[in-house]
């Protein structure tokens, strides 16, 4: 299991290794000369091409690709990992340091209530299958995957902000800072990051569910004289699991993915805008740091998602 | 004195090819210490039979239309499928083992998890009892260095280890019957004996009654006493065990027998399979099931009914035809 | 598990429940009663005495019956983040907003200046030039005092000069030979050459921070003009508290403040991307002000009750531009310009894309009504035939392709190029639609756009126009950086451009900005389309906030207040 473990994660300074340099390479093929957002100068006669050649220089800009990958790399191991070249006086470490508890706080919410309702939905509707329970539950799963999130921000915005005014309407506040303002700000952001996965872990939840319920051993575990609560949930749940898991793993990334929308349309300052906007900007140092930060978590979950198996299934063997 | 009594079972599948009659009328009985074969071949409700017994069929498609399981005084069926009563004779009074071992095992629990659970709920033992009782039982069912081993999976066993599990589990809260469910089709001829002698041990050890489910009459001749002999849901010949071996008098028995090697008889007897397929048990005509199949058959048989058990010597038998007399 | 079900439709409905019990607005500031003991006076009083002559007028609007309020905190909502705060010699681009209540400048913009180029006094009272706008001396306002503490006096605004003299970046402050304290409060500066341009400059881009604060921020001056980026330490009516970007900007009252304690405790910029998400947070009065707002938001929040909208014109004019510099392209014969902008309908594309504002104006010309260079009569009014006729002229009567660049901030512009491209159909262009990003349009604006194109893009503007004239007529030697708006460079627009560029009195450079302004109309260099305005909106109780009066470069954070509400 250790030298499972080991062995992944040198696998994942690989993939990191990869991954960083495409973006890399990537992010300077985009149009858009950074330097011109980084001076943000108006008055440009000021600006003589010696000038903006000796600024290009002093970031390293007029390098070969792999001289700056490697300086740069060489920087984040030191921990310098640079300044934004729009807000110029903002450090990226201090950056990602500001946005990711924020995306993570938001991530994690909706990883934890997507799994939890999402496995109860599912597990609910095989277990009631063909009654109303599992009619409800199943609309209710493939309503939540084919919901266009934007929409449901907003109209959930109307509803429970504007008409009923029982929510904040957008912002963040830290959960240590004010734990119930926090929280109800949430509420809105987490189920439209949350909808999709739920619906995805509900109905899958729900086949694998109705796979196991099938199976001998549950037959069994009745004819021991279990309850069916007990029979359900220590008998059935984890072996229906399994599948469920790996998917519950790439909802990592749809979290990332769907925080650019929902952080944007919620005013949330995480990693999503975060990204778009440097992107958007030609904002280099921001972008680099942002895909090392968000694909060494990625790569983590991957890794833990693969340790879980485990867990749940003892017949699994690491080598 | 009589265990468990059961009355005209009947229990119907409602499939969408249309109406399963798995268990049609079945009735039969067994005494406290006593060892019952039930022989049948595959498909004919011997499953359906027993898991009726502890209302274990799933419903929908399953459902018990009639009878009566008369266990300590008291019908079963009375009672809610999973309410309180039925799981309280569950597992504690009358506990059974599958015919497929390799499956039966919950394979994300350890061995003391599945045996430690029926133990809480049955006997109320505390933690440090319980993992003491699972050792003491996989023990005495043979499985070496059953300290170590408790705590591994399913998947680390083998067959023949994961059906000597079943059988400590099954055991485990002394229940007053067994229903062995075919228990040994699935593992090879020395692992079988092995198992059936063990079982036959410990059900006398522990004055447990024991329900042998098989499709094997060679299975059960060793250690049954009483015989019932069931085709497309019914019972067609009962009798002890002798009874049915020397003078079986339903033409399904005949053909039974006539495919089980016998140790005490000359070498070179042909064994001959019976003829044709069991029938399929959706919608059947209301004559006799094995009629297509029956060299004996009569005409009476294709114009009448099924007919009932009557007693015929010392057995009870469904046929109208006196096979004694038939010449084949 | 029936139980188990219900347990957990009860949990959810308690929690339900709950947050609805739980969910009444929150406590947002408190109106103290009291009334103000004096009165700040809202706009200097004392006149700028050389040049543009005419007095400043006092705040610009006001209920004169309502006494002001002191207290609350101002919340607004806002699109953008801050990017530099308190580095003058770094703009802030869009975002200077943020320094408004902060930093100060000399002199601003008169609240008429759009009629009249007029400036008013801040951290000036009075400034003459003379020396051919070589010599300026400032008279500067006394009992200033800096967030720190410390007083603006003559060394603190010489220290000014030259900080941004030191940062190199400008071409006015490049030109700075010296610069003397001639007493406490007066100061004197020399440039090598006519600064004509200089006094916008003072009234938009020319911050005072405190030397103290910066000089102690650091060891090394890298450091300090870190620090004093994200740390604006000026002499405005608020000090800044903290910016946490995508978030929020947070000031707080400045007590010391010259022209009177300002009557909010405090401003917070709530910074929200989504102009829905602003709009809704409006309407449950989670802000006060919605500023930057867009235009159709505006407009909708302008229709209920309990919000009025501001709208800021001239400020960025919208049109679209010929890429007209290669000699050997289409668009470098007027007449082709010419054609294509008599083969726009501008009253078609306005119609379609206003929104049914009259907010929105249509524009023949870069002048409005009212500036010096405005020709009443001026203006190719869409013409079909004529702009056929001019194509045939030009030898292209079978046309030709081209593409015209939009960039994707804002939909409108997209929307406009369809119209474009079906509109010089008709002349047989074929026009192709192109999107990109701010990155790739600074790009092709300072480096040159691909020869034969078109681009759409809102032209930055001021007041005084010969600034912007000067910046978008440039016909710089070869080497020279320009803005590429206009790429049309005839001789005859040339050599206006020299001129205006060496004017040596206002009254010179204001001749040499009409006739380059007329020549550049007679050229055709661009296709101005409409007065897109800034757009603002504020709750009922906002007062006196003269946001947008004038120039989206000045509110006037101190004579804001709000109403109980
Ligand atoms: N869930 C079900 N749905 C429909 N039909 C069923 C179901 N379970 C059992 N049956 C039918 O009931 C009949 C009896 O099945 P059962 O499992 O009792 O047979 P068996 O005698 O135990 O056979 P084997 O020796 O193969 O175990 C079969 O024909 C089967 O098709
Ligand atoms: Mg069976």
């Amino acid at each position: 299991m250790v030298t499972y473990i080991i062995r992944r994660l040198i696998q994942a300074v690989f993939i990191l290794l990869i991954l960083t340099f495409i973006v890399f390479g990537a992010v300077r093929l985009l149009p858009g000369d950074p330097l011109l957002m980084f001076l943000n100068a108006t008055d440009i006669e000021a600006l003589s091409p010696e000038a903006l050649d000796q600024a290009r220089h002093e970031l390293g800009l007029d390098r070969n690709l792999v001289v700056q990958y490697g300086i740069w790399l060489g920087d984040i191991l030191q921990g310098d990992w640079g300044k934004s070249l729009h807000f110029k006086n903002a450090n990226v470490l201090q950056m990602i340091g500001q946005r990711m508890p924020v995306t993570i706080h938001l991530g994690v919410l909706a990883f934890f209530f997507s799994s939890v309702i999402g496995i109860t939905l599912g597990v609910i509707a095989a277990v009631r299958r063909g009654r109303w329970a599992d009619t409800v539950a199943t609309l209710l799963a493939n309503t939540a995957i084919t919901i266009p999130i934007f929409w449901l921000g907003i109209i959930m915005m109307l509803v429970f902000s504007v008409e009923l005014e029982w929510l904040p309407v957008a912002g963040y506040t830290p959960i240590n800072e004010d734990f119930w303002l926090s929280t109800r700000k949430l509420i809105m952001p987490v189920i439209c990051l949350m909808i999709g996965s739920l619906g995805a872990v509900a109905r899958l939840t729900r086949t694998s569910m109705l796979e196991v319920i099938r199976q001998d051993y549950i037959r069994t575990a009745w004819s021991k004289g279990l309850r069916e609560r007990a029979i359900v949930i220590k008998h059935a749940l984890k072996n229906s699991l399994i599948p469920v898991i790996t998917v519950m793993g790439l909802q990592v990334r749809f979290i990332f993915g769907g925080a650019v929308l929902v952080e944007k349309v919620f005013a949330i300052p995480g990693m999503g805008r975060l990204m778009v906007e440097a992107v958007d900007g030609s904002d280099y140092p921001v972008i680099q740091g942002a895909v090392l930060v968000i694909g060494i978590i990625v790569v983590l979950t991957n890794l833990i998602v693969d340790i879980s198996y485990g867990w749940f299934d003892p017949r699994v063997r690491y080598e | 004195m009589t265990l468990l009594t059961v009355e005209n079972l009947k229990t119907y599948f409602h499939t969408d090819f249309g109406l399963v009659k798995a268990v049609d009328g079945v009735s039969y009985e067994i005494n406290e210490g006593e060892i019952v074969g039930i022989v049948g071949e595959s498909g004919c409700g011997k499953s359906v039979t027993q898991l009726s017994t502890l209302q274990l069929i799933t419903s929908p498609p399953g459902m018990i239309e009639d009878g009566k399981v008369i266990f300590d005084g008291r019908n079963l069926l009375d009672y809610p499928a999973n309410g309180p009563e039925m799981r309280s004779i569950r597992g504690g009074k009358i506990a059974m083992i599958f015919q497929e071992p390799m499956t039966s095992l919950n394979p994300t629990l350890s061995v003391f998890q599945q045996i430690s659970e029926m133990l809480s709920l049955h006997l109320q033992m505390d933690k440090e009892t319980q993992r003491k009782r699972a050792i003491e039982l996989l023990t005495q069912v043979g499985i070496p260095d059953a300290k170590r081993r408790i705590d591994d999976y399913p998947h680390q066993f083998s067959g023949g280890m994961r059906q000597r599990v079943m059988i400590a589990m099954a055991l485990s809260c002394n229940p007053k019957l067994l229903i062995a469910d075919e228990p040994t089709t699935a593992v090879d001829v020395t692992t079988q004996a092995q198992l059936l002698l063990l079982m036959q041990n410990l059900v006398r050890q522990y004055h447990t009654s024991l329900i042998i489910v098989t499709h094997n009459l060679g299975v059960v001749a060793r250690y049954a006493q009483r015989i019932y002999v069931m085709y497309a849901g019914r019972i067609v010949e009962s009798g002890s065990c002798d009874d049915i071996f020397n003078q079986p008098k339903h033409p399904y028995t005949i053909g039974l027998l006539k495919c089980v090697p016998r140790l005490d008889e000359e070498e070179d007897r042909r064994l001959v399979p019976i003829e044709g397929l069991p029938p399929n048990l959706i919608n059947m005509p209301p004559t006799c099931a094995f009629l297509p199949r029956c060299p004996y058959k009569i005409d009476r048989c294709r114009e009448e009914p099924w007919p009932a058990l009557k007693p015929v010597g010392n057995q009870q038998v469904a046929c109208y035809v006196d096979t004694k007399l038939t010449v084949q | 598990m029936k139980r188990f079900i219900m347990a957990l439709f009860i949990t959810v409905l308690v929690v339900g429940i709950f947050l609805g019990s739980c969910g009444e607005p929150e406590e947002t500031t408190t109106a103290p009663t009291t009334a103000p003991t004096s009165a700040p006076t809202s706009a200097p009083t004392s006149a700028p005495t050389s040049a543009p002559t005419s007095a400043p007028t006092s705040a610009p609007t006001s209920a004169p019956t309502v006494t002001p309020q002191y207290g609350g905190v101002l919340r607004m909502i806002t699109p953008m983040d801050p990017t530099v705060l308190g580095y003058p010699a770094e703009s802030a681009g869009r975002a200077t907003y943020y320094q408004y209540a902060i930093l100060e400048r000399m002199i601003i913009y008169a609240p008429d200046v759009w009629q009249n180029q007029n400036y008013q006094g801040i951290l000036a009272t009075s400034y003459t030039f003379e020396n051919d706008m070589k010599t300026w001396t400032f008279q500067l306002r006394e009992g200033v005092k800096f967030h720190d503490g410390t007083d603006w006096n003559a060394s603190a605004a010489k220290w000014n000069f030259e900080l941004r003299k030191e940062a190199g970046n400008s071409t006015t402050f490049n030109s700075m030979e010296s610069c003397n304290i001639l007493g406490p409060h007066t100061v004197q500066i020399n440039f090598s050459s006519p600064a004509n341009t200089f006094e916008v400059e003072l009234a938009t881009g020319i911050y005072f921070i405190s030397p103290t604060s910066f000089e102690n921020a650091g060891t090394t001056q890298e450091e300090r003009i870190d620090w004093a980026r994200g740390h604006p330490v000026g002499t405005g009516p608020f000090k800044f508290v903290e910016a946490i970007l995508g978030d929020h900007v947070t000031y707080e009252r400045f007590d010391d403040y010259w022209a009177g304690k300002p009557y909010l405790e405090g401003v917070e910029f709530i910074i929200v991307p989504d102009a829905t998400t602003s709009k809704n947070m409006m309407i449950a009065g989670e802000a006060d002000a919605y500023i930057y707002s867009e235009f159709k938001e505006t407009l909708e929040l302008e229709a209920m009750d309990g919000f009025y909208a501001r709208y800021c014109k001239h400020h960025t004019p919208e049109g679209i531009w010929p890429a007209a510099l290669e000699p050997d392209s289409h668009m470098y014969d007027k007449k082709v310009r010419e054609a294509i902008e008599y083969a726009i309908d501008r009253e078609a594309i306005i119609a379609a894309i206003s929104l049914g504002s009259p907010e929105v104006e249509i524009m023949y010309q870069a002048p409005i009504p009212g500036d010096p260079a405005y020709r009443p009569d001026f203006g190719r009014h869409y013409d079909l035939n004529k702009a056929k006729q001019l194509m045939r002229e030009a030898g292209l009567e079978n046309g030709f392709e081209t593409t015209i660049y939009v960039r994707s901030i804002t939909g409108r512009w997209a929307d406009m190029a369809l119209f474009v491209q079906a509109m010089l159909a008709e002349i047989k262009i074929t026009v192709n639609i192109e999107m990109i990003n701010p990155g790739q349009y600074m790009t092709y604006l300072l480096f040159g756009w691909p020869a034969d194109t078109l681009f759409i893009s809102g032209i930055p503007n001021e007041p005084i126009s010969n600034f912007v004239a000067a910046r978008d007529y440039a016909c710089s030697p070869a080497g020279v950086p320009k803005w590429n708006y206009s790429t049309v460079q005839t001789p005859e627009m040339c050599a206006l451009w020299n001129e205006l560029k060496a004017a040596t009195s206002p009254e010179a450079t204001r001749a040499a900005y009409v006739a380059l302004s007329h020549q550049a109309m007679d050229d055709a260099v661009g296709i101005y389309m409409m007065d897109w305005p800034d757009t603002a909106v504020f709750a009922d109780y906002v007062k006196d906030c003269d946001w947008i009066a004038y120039s989206t470069k000045v509110w006037n954070a101190n004579t804001t207040w709000m109403a109980p509400h």
